[in-house]
């Protein structure tokens, strides 16, 4: 019997130790969710490089007391005052403005050799305290500080600059009008945002807004500088309608044009010189950080890493930067920022305001590049196809695949794939500039 | 409601503004570049004008490729011809009738087999 009560006992504390016993039912939503989005990612084949790390994210970040995201903790330990200025023979106050922490605990451990304590020193006014660690942080919690810091979103633009061929775009310089045109989604959203009853405070919807520049990295620095607070949905929200760009814009798109300006056959590019291209990161990096010094980070890396692969000279830090480096951030940045999409500050009415204004950002930018598009149709005399007004959105390159297909089926014999990638990496530089615009304006 | 209206405005003039600048001095650079190249390039194609009249002048001692050039686009259309005649033949085999080959007549498709190779090559990455 008492063998019995004891394997009883021991299997009731094993439940009340673990997760199961929690009644924590928004992390059961959200391991739910992330099984939607690793479903998404695996099958559907959705964003999956970034997709599944994030739903992994999640799926870990919400399993009761796995504890991969916990922050460290520290306990303040009362230093001995009258002892340590008794030893240093100083008052408490030269102690603090002339004496490091180093030489403060070398002083100390002199009068207690046995029980040194070797921790950073806290001030709270003229008291000191050793700030010693009682618990590390989680895993996550470590990698995250990558997020918080805006480390990774430019490294990953340093990837980006590895791989994008800004050729189309020199070759037609007017396609930063239509990359500017399509960031028109992040400005009427950020009014939306406002106007939503002060859900949100101007930073916040700013960092809403900003899904609207359909480009990941420059979501999660913007709300990493921010809205630290809101990284988790506005994350998800922004990759997961990247996702969505070819279910999203099509509509749009054809509801807004005609078939007769869908079909323009437009002039062929001419070739750029190779001299063009390597001077092109130099000047913009130049001339963006010149005028917006909170976009350098992230345009500043953008081109370093196009000049890596124009100069031709680095062949080396070329691939390692779109290869090797680009991964490493890519698992780090989409398992910490699925991390954050905790059950308990995900699950909130304000989520769902981020996802349907970030919705909407997506397709107002889609519209207001269409329509800059259809004012350039008519400015040129039909010499330009509105459709590729459309991948100004940035999405690179995704946005301008959809240009191509919708101008195919209006006429298969059109390719407007290359016409596009002139505003889809336009809007790239353009998000980016947004995103300095609104950190200076609200940072 | 005044905030909302200051950060709309200035993002979107910023914007578009930067983009603009960027669009001038893109365009101007653009145009300085290839008018610098071109010139050089006139040059150079002048420099060999001025190689291929000497050349002219010398006395011809090698074999001409031309003959061989002409032998190796024939050879190609046999081989071109020899495939056809096969997947016919396969399919005559194949359903119990016999064909003849009249004429072998190239199809266009509105754009040189350059052009697309171009586009394709061009477009793979994405």
């Amino acid at each position: 019997m008492g063998i019995f009560e004891g394997f009883g006992q021991a299997i009731t504390e094993l439940i009340n130790t673990s997760g199961l016993s929690l009644d924590y039912w928004q992390n059961y939503v959200m391991i739910g969710i992330s099984c939607i989005l690793l479903y998404l990612a695996i099958a559907k084949k959705f964003e999956p490089l970034l997709l599944l790390p994030i739903a992994f994210g999640m799926l870990l970040a919400n399993l009761p007391l796995a504890g991969i995201m916990d922050v460290p903790k520290n306990e303040l330990i009362p230093i001995p005052v009258d002892e340590l200025c008794n030893a240093a023979n100083m008052s408490i106050e030269e102690i603090k403005n002339n004496l490091s922490a180093t030489q403060i605990n070398d002083i100390l451990a002199a009068l207690h050799p046995e029980e040194s304590h070797n921790y950073p020193i806290v001030w709270q006014g003229l008291v000191p305290y050793w700030n010693q660690p009682v618990q590390t942080g989680g895993l996550f919690y470590y990698l995250y500080q990558g997020v918080k810091l805006g480390i990774y979103p430019p490294l990953i633009f340093l990837g980006i600059g590895c791989m994008t061929d800004f050729g189309p775009l020199i070759a037609n310089p007017k396609s930063f009008l239509l990359g500017a045109a399509a960031q028109l989604g992040i400005f009427t959203t950020f009014i939306g945002a406002k106007l939503m009853g002060g859900m949100f405070t101007s930073a916040q919807a700013a960092s809403i807004a900003i899904i609207g520049g359909a480009d990941g990295p420059t979501a999660i620095y913007v709300t990493s500088k921010l809205a630290p607070e809101l990284l988790g949905p506005i994350a998800v929200a922004a990759y997961s309608y990247m996702a969505l760009v070819p279910i999203i814009q099509p509509p749009i798109m054809k509801l807004l044009t005609t078939k007769k300006e869908r079909s323009v056959v437009m002039k062929q590019l001419r070739t750029v010189s190779k001299l063009e291209k390597i001077l092109f990161p130099i000047i913009v990096t130049i001339i963006v950080s010149l005028l917006l010094p909170s976009a350098a980070p992230l345009v500043g890396m953008l081109m370093l890493g196009n000049l890596f692969r124009e100069s031709g000279v680095v062949d080396r830090l070329n691939k390692t930067a779109q290869n090797e480096l680009m991964n490493i951030i890519t698992i780090f940045l989409g398992i910490t920022v699925g991390a954050t999409a905790n059950g308990q500050t995900f699950l909130k009415l304000q989520t769902l305001g981020i996802i349907a204004l970030g919705l909407a950002a997506f397709m107002v930018g889609t519209a207001g590049g269409v329509l800059f598009g259809k004012l350039m149709y008519v400015a040129t005399k039909g010499q330009v196809n509105p459709l590729i007004g459309s991948a100004g959105v940035s999405a690179v390159p995704m946005a301008a695949r959809v240009s191509q297909k919708v101008g195919q089926q209006a006429n298969p014999a059109n390719f407007l794939l290359m016409h596009a990638m002139g505003p889809n990496v336009a809007g790239v530089i353009g998000s980016a500039v947004a995103a300095g615009v609104l950190i200076a304006i609200l940072g | 409601m005044g905030d909302i209206a200051t950060v709309t405005l200035t993002g979107l003039v910023v914007v578009f503004a930067v983009l603009i600048l960027l669009t001038f001095i893109i365009w101007i650079y653009g145009k300085t570049i290839n008018k610098a190249q071109s010139g050089s390039n006139n040059k150079k194609k002048a420099a060999g004008n001025e190689t291929v009249n000497i050349s002219k002048n010398v006395p011809n001692s090698s074999p001409t490729i031309i003959p061989s050039a002409v032998n190796t686009q024939q050879e190609d259309m046999d081989e071109i011809i020899a495939v056809i005649a096969s997947a016919v033949a396969s399919l005559g085999a194949s359903n119990g009738k016999t064909y003849s080959i009249r004429k072998i007549r190239r199809v266009g498709t509105g754009r040189s087999i350059w052009g697309m190779a171009g586009i394709m090559e061009n477009t793979r990455p994405f």
